[in-house]
């Protein structure tokens, strides 16, 4: 197997591509409503594909980092790590010749104390159209939400993140923690949430206007935070979703809801 | 198996817009915490969602012990989970208005209890601000935008049968249940007897929940309140200390009659 460089990808993911163009037959990573769905909407399953990054987080004991910069760091570690996996996933596809990775799993395990796996599995799906849409389209969403959304006039566009970190010093976060305090809002903490959030959503908001799509559906958000001593609390808050762009003209959406009432719940 | 195939316009529309998306575009760009049913079903209602709201608060939590054979409200640590949770949906409410929003949906109210420190929570509110397509009388008479933590599905049916929601009320104790006397303890050991005291503890506890939860109602003047969710959350305040919490959204009348179309009855294939 020849040296891997670490652009593009790797050998053994090329290889497979390889075998792909090949052979016949198509992996799927679907559950049965998720391909029907899929195919309800008008795209077929190619392949599963998945993008993979293994990293460390780049500070040592020897360099003297202040707290903010090691969570400054942090955050630049996810950011970097996700986007790695994510393109990775794309070119996977792109090289199978698909339109699009629907379900992707996004999920980030630790290996010991420094290193971290990033890893994106998803199914790459093929449009049954002439049109080619430029780019491959990712998304966190399964078979069926695709279905209904597209069916509905939007299209997913593309898996988007932010991230924020910041760190709070307030010496007077001592005295409003104690037990003898009573009931009271804590300054440092409050402002440390707000702003780790805000900051997270800002880059989610900007990742969306920029990828030219009409808006974002969120998947998830995180927020971690942990105490620096007595006086100070650091935090690092994400945001994961899906950027949809509308492609049905006129005000109302094509699909209506049908009313139904399921007969399975007692 | 057969699928209905897609109408061949779909995906080459689809792919089209895909391929004329451009960078920065200007739109009028949203973000949304519903889920993809939810998000489709806010839209049918005739409401666009406007943006992700979130408030939240910190809040150091007093101390306050109860006395061991006594049934009582512990009345600091009732204020404390009613003023964490106003400042967490009054700094929501805060963000929907800047977006000009008439209300939120799918309002989550939750409280995390931080490993470190002491007695420290997080109260977070999350929701989607919208707007409704046509302008009409959805602010509440406080003049602020209606919440609801309703689902998407029950506030689509909601709309649908005629009624709007006002906001989100909510109803709060923390009550200290009294510990049995040595001599009654001794006296039921091996028979089958009901416990007056803790009885009457979850009744009353129960009781001032649901009270507090209707007063607020009163003050929206709403016709009633549905989703109500009777919760007794133990936090971390040991044994003989829960806190009763009462949370609903109450509602006013759009119209007078409310009728909604037959719902189709189906039997799904899968368990």
């Amino acid at each position: 197997m020849p040296e891997w460089d670490g652009q593009g990808l790797p050998p053994v993911a090329q290889a497979r591509v390889q075998r792909y163009a090949a052979s016949g037959p198509w992996t799927s990573l679907l559950s049965v409503p998720g391909a029907v769905g899929a195919e309800a909407a008008g795209f077929r399953p190619s392949g599963e594909v998945m993008g993979c990054v293994v990293q460390r987080v780049g500070w040592s004991a020897t360099l003297a980092v202040t707290a903010l910069q090691q969570i400054t760091m942090r955050a630049e570690f996810l950011r970097e790590g996700y986007r790695a996996t994510l393109e990775r996933l794309r070119r996977e596809a792109q090289a199978i010749g698909a339109d699009g990775v629907i379900g992707i799993a996004l999920s980030v395990t630790p290996l010991d104390e420094t290193m971290h796996e990033f890893v994106a599995l998803g199914t790459a799906v093929r449009a049954e159209s002439k049109q080619r849409p430029g780019f491959v389209f990712t998304t966190e969403l399964s078979g069926p939400d695709v279905s209904k959304l597209v069916q509905a006039g939007w299209v997913p566009a593309t898996v988007v993140t932010g991230f924020g970190a910041r760190a709070v010093v307030d010496y007077n976060m001592q005295y409003q923690t104690t037990v003898w305090s009573g009931n009271t809002e804590v300054d440092a903490h409050t402002e440390l949430v707000t702003a780790v959030r805000s900051a997270a959503r800002t880059e989610f908001g900007r990742a969306v206007r920029e990828s030219g799509a009409d808006g974002a559906i969120v998947s998830r958000m995180t927020l971690d935070s942990w105490q620096l001593g007595e006086v100070g609390v650091a935090g690092v808050a994400s945001v994961f979703g899906t950027a949809v762009a509308r492609f049905h003209t006129g005000a109302a959406a094509p699909s209506a809801a049908l009313t139904i009432l399921p007969l399975d719940r007692p | 198996m057969s699928t209905e195939p897609a109408a061949p316009h779909i995906p080459e529309d689809a792919m089209r817009r895909l391929a004329e998306m451009r960078p920065g575009q200007a739109t009028s760009l949203f973000t949304s915490d519903l889920s993809v049913n939810e998000f489709l079903l806010v839209r049918e209602a005739g409401f666009r969602p406007l943006g992700l709201v979130l408030g939240s608060s910190i809040y150091h939590v007093g101390f306050q012990m109860g006395r061991w054979s006594k049934n009582q409200e512990l009345d600091r640590l009732s204020q404390a989970m009613y003023h964490a949770r106003e400042l967490a949906m009054s700094r929501m409410e805060a963000e929907a208005d800047l977006l000009g929003a008439d209300g939120i949906v799918a309002v989550r109210l939750e409280i995390e209890f931080k490993e470190f420190g002491n007695d420290l929570a997080e109260f977070v509110a999350v929701g989607t601000a919208v707007k409704a397509d046509e302008p009409g009388e959805w602010r509440n008479n406080t003049g602020k935008p209606f919440t609801s933590d309703l689902s998407g599905q029950d506030f689509w049916t909601l709309v649908q049968a005629g009624y709007a929601p006002l906001g989100m009320v909510m109803g709060s104790c923390v009550y200290h249940i009294a510990h049995q006397r040595f001599r009654q303890a001794l006296g039921n050991i091996g028979q089958n007897v009901e416990i007056p005291q803790y009885t009457e503890a979850l009744y009353d506890a129960r009781e001032l929940a649901m009270s507090r939860m209707q007063a607020e109602a009163e003050q929206l003047h709403a016709e009633g309140i549905v989703g109500v969710q009777l919760l007794s959350l133990p936090h971390r305040w040991g044994g003989h200390t829960t806190e009763f919490f009462a949370i609903g959204t109450a509602v006013k009348p759009l119209r007078a009659d409310h009728h909604i179309t037959k719902p189709q009855l189906v039997l799904p294939l899968t368990d």
